[in-house]
């Protein structure tokens, strides 16, 4: 009997405990993320877009669902515009102490800068558009959207068809992103894109004005072959545009594969033939190098399967045929004029728990200092972003974050608990419990629906899990609170 | 007896499902962990045996992860699978699938955490 007590009074003096028999879960009916569907990134590398998503979605009046794809774009385009989150991704994927890979930090630096932004509603989330595509194009689609997020892995595939990912993307989310605003179509940001193109390219294009409107009539498919010798001797799309255009009498752009081309080609000649695209104020505004061409686009699409040795016209089959993914990303980034608007007067801050700990007095300390912050958020019905290290995944019984230390050796293999493939991960708390005398937290990740925790943990059918307060607590590096 | 069918059948429709996505669809059964798998992979195939060797041989990195990627989905990508999304009724999930075999990704996840 001694000898019990003695082995539980060390576990138990750390242990938060309680004796309330509330529940508080804010995905369940009432709740601030309710209704919650289970959330997989697989493999995007978002996980704080992930968190973001649940502590905006909390934040916003009516608890609105909204696109997270939409959401991650957003983010990053703009955090490539910005030199401070720069810094801060640069931190984020140094190795070393607390910035193993994303941490829960950066969902506040994301934040940031889609205060303000419009983001896009969801009536079936963007991802769920996914699973309605075929296996083939689901692995393109995916592929393409996380060498996308991921800059160090698009870095090394900056060629063929992942760089014409990047591209397309960044051209549907900026027409998305227009369309987000009132008033503004989708059209109108396809236009623009169109615009800018023509008045950075007008004098190389030297296009006959006269001749290209009486061949944009008689485009053929088969006019668009193009040789992938000449592709890889250099000539750029740019030029086989021209070459087509100009050289052959007879273009009829016909078929389910040309409606992109040709409406290009249709805005381009309209544009021309208007004369109003490079001389107007407007165009001239459009050309900043933020400014996305389609044409550009197109091109490297073209390029980049070419590159597989495609004809043109397999490309456009793949790009139209089997793939409509222009209407694919339509569906995917443009909101149709229902934007939500990010509240300006939201602001996100982050809690170091390794400040915290750092000055507590014990272990328990820390715990009940970062419970009590914890709690009174989610009695709020505010969700918390935590960074954890993963390791506590499967090992309940790892403490990173010690009470009187500043260290936090998740992802240190030298660490003795150090684990193959640890790191940090943004996940978030979504509620909590008293069950047994011990205080619960429900952790939502982003993992999909699988249960591969602790035994000790209780998994939801949503991806989640229950598990002991102050275990999770022993292993959170940072908090991030929508205020 | 038909009590006894009756049981196979309603244990078979509670262990077995079609997953669609777009116009395909897949039928898999439930492994005991409760991921899904095509017929062929319930215990184990030709994916589970290349996980394992990838992870023997070269163990996940933090930098594999970044982002906090699924590991089960940057484990399919390393032995060449194709991440999924399949649908069935209101629920998703995501799946590797490789060759004819397809399992969920949350079994490769907890084959890199255990």
């Amino acid at each position: 009997m001694l000898l019990c007590l003695t082995y539980l009074i060390p576990y138990y003096a750390y242990a938060l405990t309680c004796s309330h028999q509330d529940i508080r879960n804010l995905s369940a009916p009432g709740g601030s993320l309710y209704p919650l569907r289970s959330t997989n990134q697989n493999g995007l590398g978002i996980c704080h877009i992930e968190q973001l998503h649940k502590m905006l979605k909390a934040r916003l009046p009516g608890h609105p669902d909204f696109s997270r794809i939409q959401l991650a774009i957003a983010e990053k385009q703009n955090r490539d515009k910005n030199l401070l989150v720069k810094k801060a991704v640069r931190w984020r994927g140094a190795a070393g102490i607390g910035g193993t890979y994303v941490d829960a930090g950066v969902s506040c630096d994301a934040f940031n800068h889609i205060k303000g932004q419009y983001i896009c509603p969801s009536k079936s989330d963007r991802f769920e558009q996914i699973t309605k595509q075929n296996p083939a194009n689901q692995e393109k689609i995916i592929e393409t959207l996380s060498a996308y997020f991921d800059e160090r892995q698009g870095n090394n595939y900056l060629s063929g068809l992942r760089i014409q990912g990047l591209d397309t993307i960044s051209f549907h989310l900026d027409a998305a992103l227009e369309d987000c605003s009132p008033g503004i179509t989708y059209l109108s940001g396809l236009r623009r894109s169109f615009e800018s193109y023509l008045a950075k390219n007008r004098m190389s294009l030297n296009f006959n004005h006269q001749l290209l409107s009486t061949r944009l009539k008689n485009l053929k498919d088969s006019d668009f072959t193009i040789k992938t010798s000449d592709l890889e001797s250099g000539l750029s799309y740019e030029s086989h545009l021209k070459k087509i255009l100009t050289s052959n009498p007879n273009f009829v752009f016909t078929g389910p594969g040309g409606i992109e081309l040709n409406q290009q080609i249709q805005f381009v000649a309209a544009a021309m033939k208007t004369n109003e695209t490079c001389v107007s104020k407007k165009a001239q505004e459009y050309m900043s190098p933020l400014c996305i061409s389609s044409i550009g686009n197109t091109a490297k699409d073209v390029i980049g399967l070419a590159q597989l040795g495609l004809t043109l016209q397999e490309v456009l089959k793949i790009l139209k045929g089997s793939w409509d993914r222009d209407e694919f990303f339509r569906g995917v980034f443009a909101c149709q004029g229902l934007g939500i608007m990010v509240p300006q007067n939201l602001s996100c801050r982050d809690v170091d728990t390794l400040t915290l700990a750092h000055k507590a007095k014990s272990q328990l300390d820390y715990q009940q200092q970062a419970a009590t912050l914890v709690d009174a958020k989610l009695a709020k019905g505010i969700p918390v972003g935590i960074s954890v290290c993963t390791r506590f995944f499967t090992n309940p019984s790892s403490k990173l974050v010690k009470a009187g230390s500043t260290d936090f050796s998740c992802g240190d293999k030298k660490d003795t608990g150090y684990k193959a493939g640890e790191g940090s991960h943004a996940v978030t708390i979504i509620g909590s419990r008293c069950k047994n005398g011990q205080h619960e937290y429900l952790v939502q990740n982003s993992w999909g629906n699988g249960c591969f925790y602790s035994k000790d943990f209780e998994c939801t059918k949503k991806g989640g899990f229950w598990a002991p307060a102050d275990v999770i607590l022993n292993n959170t590096r940072r908090l991030s609170i929508l205020d | 007896m038909k009590a006894l069918i009756l049981t196979c059948l309603i244990m078979t429709s509670l262990h077995a499902a079609t997953w669609k996505a777009g116009n395909e669809s897949f039928e898999l059964s439930q492994d005991t962990n409760e991921d899904w798998a095509s017929p062929g992979c319930e215990k184990k195939c030709e994916i589970d045996e290349l996980a394992a060797k990838l992870l023997q041989s070269a163990p996940l990195k933090s930098e594999d992860l970044a982002g906090g990627k699924n590991p089960g989905s940057v484990i399919c990508r390393k032995i060449l699978g194709d991440v999924i999304y399949l649908e069935q009724g209101e629920e998703t999930d995501a799946f590797c699938r490789l060759g004819n075999h397809m399992v969920s990704l949350s079994r490769l996840t907890r084959l890199s955490l255990n």
